[in-house]
Parts: C-alpha cells; structure tokens; sequence
C-alpha cells in the first residue's frame, strides 16, 4: 500500500495533465488580460460622460469666478445669458475647455500635456491630420468647439453648439480609436437682450 | 505513527484536485469577464441615453424659441397620427411641417429638409420629416449620435393653459401665438424616441425602442 501510494504519476499522466491544465489556465488568463481592457474601455467612457456633462452645464449655465468680471458681478455667464454668441475656439492650444464671459476665463479639466503620435486623418484623436505629425493634448476637448449663430438660426437667438469629447489616453493605445470621441449637437437659445459684458 | 503522520502531511494535491481548481477557477475567471461585458453594455447604454437627453434639450429649446418668438404656435405644426408603440403616451402628437414657412422664420432659417440623403451627408443639426401623401403620417428625425448613425424621432403635445390672472390681458405674457390678443400659453411636452437607424434611406426603429420626454411651457411674448 505505501510502495504504491509513493509511486506517482508516468511521464504520460503528468504531460496530459499539464497540457490539459494549460489549455484552460491559458483561457482564462487570456480571458482575465481582456478583462482589464474591457474594464479600462468602461472607465474612460464614464468619464467621458463626466466630461460631456460638465462642458455642456459651462456652456449652457455658466459659472461663477472668484474674481470680479465688466459687469461688476462674478458670473461668467452661460450660452444662455448672452446676446451675441462667442467666437469658435473656446478651448486653449492643448485642448482643454477655455471659457471666456464678462472678462473672466475659465479653464478647467486639464490633464498633463501629452505628446500624441498621428497615425492618420482623425486617429487616433480629431486633430491628427496625417500619419506622422504629433499634437500636444492637455485636455479632453476633441474637437474646436464650433458655434453658428448664423444659418438656420431662429430669429438670430439660436446658437448651434458642436463639441466632442476625446479620452486622450484610451484612444492611443485603442484598436478602434473612434469609440473614445464622442460628438455633442447642441441648439442654446441666447436669452439676454442687452449688450454682453465684453 | 509518527512515520505515517508525517508522510500523510507530505501528499499534497491529487493531479485531479489540481485540474479541478484550475477548472473552478476558470468558471470565475469568464463570470468575471461577462461581468465586465454587461457592464460596458450598461454604459453604452447609458451613454446613448445621455446623448438623447442632450439632444431632447436642444431641440425642446428650439421649439420654445419657435413657439416664443414666431407664430409657429398658430399654424406650424403638422398634426401626426399611429404613435403606437407606447400605450401610456399619446398616439396623436404633432411634429415639423416639411418646411418652415417664411411666415415664421426667414426662408435661411429653416432647418428641415425631406430628403433623406441631404440628412445623411449635410448639417448635423438638420430635421428631416419623412414626407406621406398623408401628412398625419409624416414623421420627423434627428441626430443623436451621428458619427454611429443613430437618429431619434422627435414629437410633441402641446396643452393649452390659460391662468385666470392672465384673463384681459393684465400684462402677464400669455399673448396668443398670433401675438395680437391675450390667449394662453401651453404646456409642451416633447416626445425623443431612440435608437433609429437610416437604412437604405429610411428611419429604421430598434426592437427596444426607448422615449426621453421633457416638458416646458411656451407663450408668445411680444
């Protein structure tokens, strides 16, 4: 009973077994790295909505500066308290949010600034014109935000609103770089009668 | 005793105990990956919806400053029919005209157009109303996510309302949409139905077809 208790396994058991056991650990682990992508892919899309969220709440609401603006008060007012729309542009050179009401400017979500490699036209962010040039990016600002006021707006006081979202560290290293930019059509209607504090 | 004891502590892991583990294990391992795929399902999900809602506000603003500032309230509006696919809402909404006349906005201001490739290929901000010889057929459509080509169906009710201090006209805004008499002022519920996709030029409607409805109230005001 003991000699046989002590005999083990053959060559053969013990290659089967590893192979067999291989096999499925192989899988798994395969399984488990994907895993990590899936939860990184889940992570950047909250916070892109995140993002989505807080640059439409600027632009249509506003904010409130800890300085005093034109107007004597401290309102950097939103798309919705001006008369005039504001130019193209409202982001700084590295793509982060840049708000400008009543003399005070606003720059917030800014991340460190990156150097992206270009490996074509809109990959892996908007920008990429080509397949060799490199953009800096400090921001989640995808795009330029544009902004009509002139054709098919209602009586002049519409204003349409185009941003788009960019997650500049998933969309390097994604396989299908578009799904990490997500673009926003906007309509704010520019409720303020009198002149802008500009 | 004390041999067999301390051979006994010495065996270890059966082969088959070993390749179980690694079994169970692997169990786990792939529910925690169909974890993670319903979770990223969720948040595409959720994302959708919050572009919905985004574009259900732009449009309900372009609404209320058509109803606000022109007389689109008097006549504008093509009264709709056949919205079945919801019992609890209406099934008779109105919706955009095939085009907005001059009478209330100038001819560069309309932003509707019939033709289904003008959708696809021009302005992301353009309407397009899916014309019937029946115009209680009609149906009208936007963007929602246009780079993955997901539109939405927008409609709408209007009730109107009329607050007794607003009776003779005593200055409380409520001009009727004609912008001559004191009238009443409506209670507007838009209706964003989605997902819908164009296929081969026509607005397809998903089998799980989701409504955002978002209410505002509109008058004329001068």
């Amino acid at each position: 009973m003991t000699i046989r208790s002590q005999a083990g396994f053959s060559l053969m058991e013990m290659m089967s077994a590893a192979t067999a056991s291989g096999v499925i650990v192989l899988a798994a682990s395969a399984f488990l790295i994907k895993s990590f992508s899936w939860m990184d892919e889940i992570r950047a899309k909250v916070e892109m909505n995140r993002h989505a969220r807080e640059t439409y709440d600027l632009l249509a609401f506003g904010a409130i500066s800890s300085s005093t603006g034109k107007d004597g008060t401290k309102n950097l007012y939103g798309l919705r308290g001006f008369n005039n729309a504001p130019a193209n542009g409202l982001r700084t050179t590295v793509n982060a949010l840049k708000y400008t009401s009543n003399r005070l400017t606003l720059t917030p979500d800014t991340v460190a600034t990156m150097t992206i490699t270009c490996k074509g036209v809109g990959i892996p962010v908007p920008d990429c014109a080509d397949n060799h040039s490199t953009q800096s990016v400090g921001g989640w600002i995808g795009s330029d935000i544009k902004l009509d006021a002139g054709a098919s707006s209602i009586k002049g006081i519409t204003v349409k609103v185009t941003f788009s979202i960019t997650d500049p560290f998933e969309a390097q290293r994604a396989d299908s770089p578009g799904q990490f930019t997500d673009t926003y059509y906007e309509v704010f209607t520019m409720n303020r009668d009198e002149a802008d504090p500009n | 005793m004390a041999w067999r004891k301390l051979h006994k502590d010495q065996r270890g892991f059966t082969l088959i105990e070993v390749m179980s583990a690694a079994l169970v294990l692997s169990i786990f391992v792939t529910g925690i990956g169909a974890f993670w795929i319903a979770s990223d399902r969720r948040i595409n999900s959720l994302t959708l919806r919050q572009k919905t809602i985004f574009a259900a506000s732009s449009e309900l603003e372009r609404l209320t400053t058509l109803y606000d500032t022109t007389g689109f309230g008097v006549s504008g509006p093509t009264a709709t029919t056949g919205y079945n696919e919801v019992a609890a809402l209406p099934s008779t909404r109105l919706t955009y005209p095939t085009a907005l006349s001059p009478v209330y906005v100038a001819a560069g201001q309309d932003f509707i157009t019939t033709s289904a490739s003008t959708f696809v290929s021009g302005d992301s901000f353009e309407l397009y109303v899916s014309s019937n010889l029946l115009s209680s057929l009609n149906r009208s459509y936007r963007w929602i996510d246009k780079a993955q080509g997901i539109a939405g169906r927008v409609s709408w009710t209007t009730t109107a309302l009329t607050p007794s201090s607003c009776a003779g006209g005593d200055g409380c805004g409520c001009l009727d949409f004609t912008a001559l008499l004191a009238g009443s002022c409506y209670r507007l519920d838009l209706y964003l139905e989605y997902p819908f996709r164009m296929v081969t030029g026509s607005p397809v409607a998903a089998s799980n077809l989701q409504t955002v409805v978002l209410s505002t109230l509109v008058g004329r005001h001068t």
